[in-house]
């Protein structure tokens, strides 16, 4: 699982990269907590290069937004492949997260 | 009828080796791309599971999972030799989740038509999922 920072002043964004489950997702964990400890305000995250999710990815995207809603933070999703989309319309997290096609679209998300 | 069984350690390294021999074998059956990609998340729920609930801590108990491809289904039997899960604990969150927990179990509700824990094993659980054919 490869995890890439990239900030400027619109938004933090971090680029995913493989496979997201129980054994990679404490990764991710620590790359979040050091967004909420800074209180990043705008997250994006992209997620072209995942090719596989389970709850456990899930459960640390839930955790984020639990976290960052405490401090007015915002988070959106995109470039999510089809296999990735489902899994958020089955949890129906797609309901409760911002999901969009493009990086720009969420941005705007972000507003 | 088709069959393979994978077997590994309790240890989460092992789940994407579980994912890439899944993924040959469904290959070759006529399940659509999403119903593969969902058995690869209900198989590795289920092996999650075993790992955190069955094995806790041990990270050197075996999981098998045997994959058997019959005419109208498929079904999947993951047996672990750890701790009897506790059914009665079991419980699938309300949806959206506010907690970030509980969701691996609904994935496997949701996925499959069939789950069955068979906990009365002399050590561990046997899940089985079954997903039927659709009739053309």
């Amino acid at each position: 699982m490869k995890i890439q920072l990239k900030s400027n002043a619109e938004a933090d964004s971090l680029i995913l990269e493989g496979e997201l489950d129980f054994q990679t997702v404490p990764d991710l964990r620590r790359e979040f907590l050091k967004l909420v400890e800074r209180k990043s305000p705008k997250i994006l995250i992209d997620l072209k290069k995942i090719s596989y999710i389970d709850s456990s990815g899930l459960a640390a995207f839930v955790e984020l937004l639990q976290s960052i809603k405490s401090y007015g933070g915002k988070i959106a999703f995109f470039n999510l492949s089809e296999g990735v989309k489902n899994v958020f319309r089955i949890s129906k997290l797609d309901l409760v997260f911002s999901l969009a096609p493009t990086e720009k679209e969420a941005l705007s998300l972000l507003v | 009828m088709r069959q393979k069984t994978i077997t590994i350690k309790s240890n989460p390294k092992w789940l994407k080796t579980v994912r890439k021999k899944l993924r040959s074998f469904l290959a070759k059956s006529d399940f659509s791309k999403k119903d593969r990609w969902q058995f690869l998340l209900a198989v590795g729920e289920a092996c999650t599971n075993s790992i955190c609930h069955s094995y806790g801590k041990n990270r050197s108990g075996l999981i098998r999972i045997q994959i058997t491809e019959l005419k109208d289904k498929i079904v999947f039997k993951i047996r672990d030799y750890g701790e009897k899960i506790s059914l009665k604990k079991v419980k699938v969150p309300k949806l959206p989740p506010r907690k970030p927990h509980g969701l691996g179990i609904y994935f496997l509700k949701t996925i499959m038509d069939e789950l069955k824990y068979n906990t009365t094993h002399q050590k561990g659980n046997e899940l089985t999922l079954v997903k039927y054919k659709e009739r053309a």
